[in-house]
């Protein structure tokens, strides 16, 4: 099996440590992992600011990067709903580029649903004695439809303690472009979302977007918590056993 | 701005003239799965009793008439009214309703109106349909049966049949459809006193209609 | 300080900023949103097949605003048989010139009304007031509202920001003697008044919630009772209704007497839910002489049609999406600076006012989706606001600096080369910014972000730099 890695912009400049972790993960279950250079983003900043032609000349970089590969995984639900749910209208009518869009929603899959869903794996063997919230990135659950992948991939790992907290499934505040657009009201959002996880004692918030977590853990910093945010992959990744060989 | 203009706009912007015939449809209504729903009888009484005591309401069920005019004569005297707002008609008579209020000031509707039952602490009225989902009571205004006989009064007791009582609202809806232009202008459906939570969230009673609900079962 | 309306000033960041500071008003938005959603997710787990009674209101809805020129007709010559009078606005002035004719023919001086948007949307109040005649709103809320002057900032709950000091205070202004803050006296207070108002009214005004074409009826919930007051008592009743308020039959009603109180406020049924079919019959002692419904189109024929936004007449206005939204949560519904507010008046309002005014809202969203999810009718409201941006943008009324930076974003992102070479460059730019690898103070666009938190950095070597290092050491090779 032949994954290529859609890093995202984001992964790729400010995080890069979660898409190697990524690798290292699929690279375990024999999965033979290529990263095509032409990527650059999504085109979802401009998106959702209202910029479509714009949008639509930079996701044009995806289309052809991954047009020749089987399986394409990204460390975000954001980004791969962005592709879901909107490349096929972005893309209506253009001949070409409509059918390569076609073939890249068909074939795009997020991390834990990658995992879960097409490799057929819940349990990697990792261990990671903490405790651990989690936080469900609005894209990924509702553009994306990601349901409990991340859960059961967070449920199987040893010695975790998963702890909850009150309305998780708000928004972080992040939004893109809405973050700097309004960042009043985004500042009170991740406010009162980094109030609910430090009182529920986390260790660890994981999520499966870099997005909100490079939110929340600019409003953690700012606060001078000691919560620490993690990738879904980083979190697998550092508790999974070192290879013998 | 006149009616076939107004009408001709949204044809328009649909892309076509106003269809002449009912359009075609294929969801109509609630759900199979909703509509196949039935139960006994009993089930119904309890379930309207449940529903209705939730919603803060009283239900009292009696073996006979004579049961119930016992109730009815002993909670009056608990809420010590000066007039008591019943139905007109034949209503009085239909439950032999006299001689328990004859200690009170009676007024019936269609002798009397609104400025009479303003004026009434307690009402007393039967209703056209109960719904046992709600906890819903269903009132259909006409001459004798006056809308603010269940509105302006601060105790409305309502006295049904438990035969009256349906499942779902849809059977009740389908009654009224089926009614056609007999429809009367009013047909109101009570679930429960009046509320409010305007206030800080806090929730009272009886704000506009009756503070309290009594649904005496037959 | 307890809020001050600010719906009027006239920039939506300097409303939001306002709000922001009014922590009163925040806390009871919360209280209020947490409580209805809590209730809602309660009730709609114990009714069951949630989703397959949402999907049956969506198609419902669906059907009736792709056929609304057949039901509308309909509904008309029902009411019309039943003796009713309708008329026709096509816009809010329309509909004004409507009431007031009304107003002028029946000699009235005083009018009770009970809680309808479309008399918001079209100001009517105002109107009323000008020409001398007593206008008195009967929910308890909107009671509230109009006794301070201001304008709901809820479509459910019109009064979530007042708190009952302040309720106390417009009350004792308002003639009453002796209250408390407690809620008993105060209600106490409004029944009474109210009353007295619902007595001698001449004209009663009324929103719809739902027109039932076959039979000309008009449906209203309510947990008050005010509607009933207000239909039973006046001698005159007027509707105001939206146009695409219609449903075909009674049997979907049933439908929507399931989803709209249960998405409204937890309820399986409002209190009250109350039918009028034309005037009182012969013979009848209460309920209005003459009946005449106002049917207003004001940019909502604008929106059939058009595939990006026709479904928003599917709206049926319970609020849900206001009650999930974690924007709305922030800054409360006055904010919005118009009658609909949250998300769906993000929406709605730059639809049925086209031009400036409301261009700005849909851009106070995270595009979290919670508003399409929480929707009783499926209304996909995040894509629409997208698409709303989209028109903005489209439309010219950009800051040139906006269109410049992704003009830039576009030049850079469109090819790998630049856009790794834009990387390095910003590694470079931001060392002077960079403390223990994040930016605690930016500048420029990051400035407003950087005020509430910090921003991380661009690491060394992004991702595509370590590649060929890290391709070397895995062991699954082609």
């Amino acid at each position: 099996m032949k994954v290529s890695l859609f890093t995202t912009c984001l992964v790729d400049s400010l995080f890069p440590n979660v898409a190697e972790a990524m690798v290292k993960i699929l690279d375990r279950y024999g999965v033979e992992v290529d990263f095509p250079h032409g990527q650059t983003c999504c085109g979802q900043p401009a998106f959702n600011s209202g910029y479509v032609d714009e949008a639509r000349e930079v996701a044009k970089t995806l289309l052809d990067a991954f047009d020749q590969s089987e399986y394409v995984v990204a460390p975000s639900g954001s980004c791969t709903g962005m592709i879901h749910h909107y490349y096929a209208d972005l893309f209506a009518g253009l001949p070409d580029w409509e059918d390569k869009a076609e073939r890249l929603i068909n074939k795009t899959y997020e991390f834990s649903q990658f995992m879960v869903n097409v490799l057929g794996v819940t349990d990697l063997g990792a261990r990671f004695p903490h405790r651990v919230a989690y936080h469900p990135s609005c894209h990924g659950a509702r553009l994306l439809g990601i349901k409990n992948e991340p859960e059961q991939l967070l449920d199987h790992i040893q010695d975790i303690q998963r702890v909850n907290f009150p309305h998780a499934h708000d928004c972080c505040g992040f939004g893109g472009t809405f973050a700097i657009k309004m960042s009043d009201i985004s500042g009170a959002m991740v406010e009162e979302k980094t109030k609910h996880v430090v009182e529920s004692e986390a260790e660890v918030l994981v999520s499966t977007d870099m997005g909100c977590l490079m939110n929340i853990d600019g409003r953690l910093r700012y606060e001078n918590q000691k919560v620490q945010v993690k990738h879904l992959a980083e979190v697998l990744y550092e508790g999974l056993p070192a290879e013998k060989e | 701005m006149d009616e076939a203009a107004f009408l001709e706009r949204i044809s328009a912007r649909l892309g076509r003239s106003i269809p002449e015939d009912r359009p075609p449809r294929n969801v109509q209504g609630a759900p199979d799965f909703w509509r196949q729903r039935s139960s006994g009888a009993q089930e119904l009484i309890l379930r309207f009793q449940a529903e209705l005591e939730k919603l803060g309401g009283q239900v009292e069920r009696f073996e006979d008439r004579s049961a119930m005019l016992a109730f009815l004569k002993s909670l009056l005297k608990d809420l010590d009214p000066t007039r008591i707002g019943v139905w007109g008609g034949n209503f009085m008579d239909e439950y032999q309703l006299e001689e328990v209020l004859s200690p009170y000031e009676v007024v019936t509707w269609g002798n009397q109106g609104v400025e009479a039952f303003q004026a009434a602490e307690v009402s007393i009225s039967g209703c056209a349909f109960a719904i046992a989902d709600t906890g819903t009571m269903v009132m259909m205004s006409s001459e004798t049966h006056g809308r603010s006989v269940a509105v302006l009064p601060t105790v409305h007791i309502v006295i049904l049949r438990q035969e009256q009582i349906h499942g779902t609202m849809g059977e009740v809806l389908e009654s009224l459809s089926q009614m056609g232009r007999s429809l009367p202008a009013s047909v109101h459906f009570i679930s429960g006193a009046s509320r409010s939570s305007d206030i800080e969230n806090d929730q009272t009673i009886g704000i506009h209609g009756p503070a309290r609900i009594v649904a005496f079962i037959l | 300080m307890p809020s001050t309306t600010n719906r009027h000033t006239p920039d939506l960041l300097d409303r939001t900023r306002l709000a922001l500071q009014d922590d009163f008003l925040r806390a009871a938005v919360r209280f209020t949103a947490d409580r209805l959603r809590d209730k809602k997710q309660s009730s709609t787990e114990e009714f069951g097949h949630w989703e397959e009674w949402r999907e049956r209101g969506r198609a419902i809805r669906a059907h009736t605003i792709n056929h609304l020129d057949y039901y509308l007709k309909q509904f008309v010559d029902q009411v019309r048989q039943t003796g009713g009078h309708v008329h026709f606005a096509k816009d809010a002035g329309e509909a004004v010139t409507s009431v007031m004719q009304i107003v002028r023919e029946k000699k009235a001086r005083s009018v009770v009304k009970s809680k309808s948007m479309v008399s918001e949307e079209i100001h009517i109040n105002e109107h009323l007031i000008e020409a001398g005649i007593e206008v008195v709103e009967t929910d308890l809320g909107e009671y509230i509202v109009q006794l301070a002057g201001e304008t709901p900032s809820h479509i459910i709950i019109p009064a979530i920001h007042k708190t009952r000091e302040q309720i106390k205070t417009l009350f004792t202004n308002a003639g009453g003697e002796h209250l408390t803050t407690d809620t008993k006296v105060l209600a106490g207070f409004a029944r009474k008044t109210l009353r007295e108002k619902f007595l001698k009214a001449d004209i009663g005004i009324t929103g719809c919630n739902f027109g039932i074409a076959e039979s000309g009826t008009v449906v209203l919930y309510t947990n008050e009772g005010n509607a009933d007051m207000v239909t039973n008592l006046p001698k005159t009743h007027i509707v105001l209704m939206g146009m695409e308020r219609i449903l075909p039959s009674f049997a979907d009603l049933e439908v929507f007497a399931n989803l709209l109180p249960r998405s409204a406020t937890g309820q399986k049924l409002t209190t009250y839910m109350s039918m009028i079919t034309g005037p009182r019959r012969q013979g009848d002692r209460d309920g209005a002489e003459s009946l005449h419904i106002i049917i207003l189109d004001n940019g909502r024929s604008e929106q059939l049609g058009d595939p990006e936004f026709q479904d928003i007449l599917h709206c049926i206005r319970c609020g849900a999406c206001l009650n999930v939204c974690p924007v709305y949560r922030q800054i409360g519904g006055h904010a919005y600076g118009s009658v609909y507010p949250g998300p769906i008046g993000a929406v709605l309002s730059p639809l049925l006012y086209q031009g400036k005014q409301y261009e700005d809202l849909p851009f106070a969203s995270s595009l979290c989706g919670a508003c399409y999810e929480a929707c009783p009718v499926k209304i996909p409201i995040h894509d629409m606001l997208v698409r709303l941006r989209a028109r903005k943008v489209r439309s010219g009324h950009v800051a040139k600096a906006e269109q410049l930076a992704f003009r830039g974003y576009k030049m850079i992102f469109s090819h790998h080369r630049r856009y790794r070479l834009a990387i390095k460059t910003g590694r470079v730019l931001q060392e002077t910014m960079a403390q223990n690898g994040y930016i605690q103070s930016g500048f420029g666009p990051l400035a407003g972000w950087t005020e509430s938190r910090y921003a991380p950095t661009l690491k060394e070597e992004p991702f595509r730099d370590k590649w060929e290092a890290l391709s070397k050491t895995l062991k699954t090779k082609s």
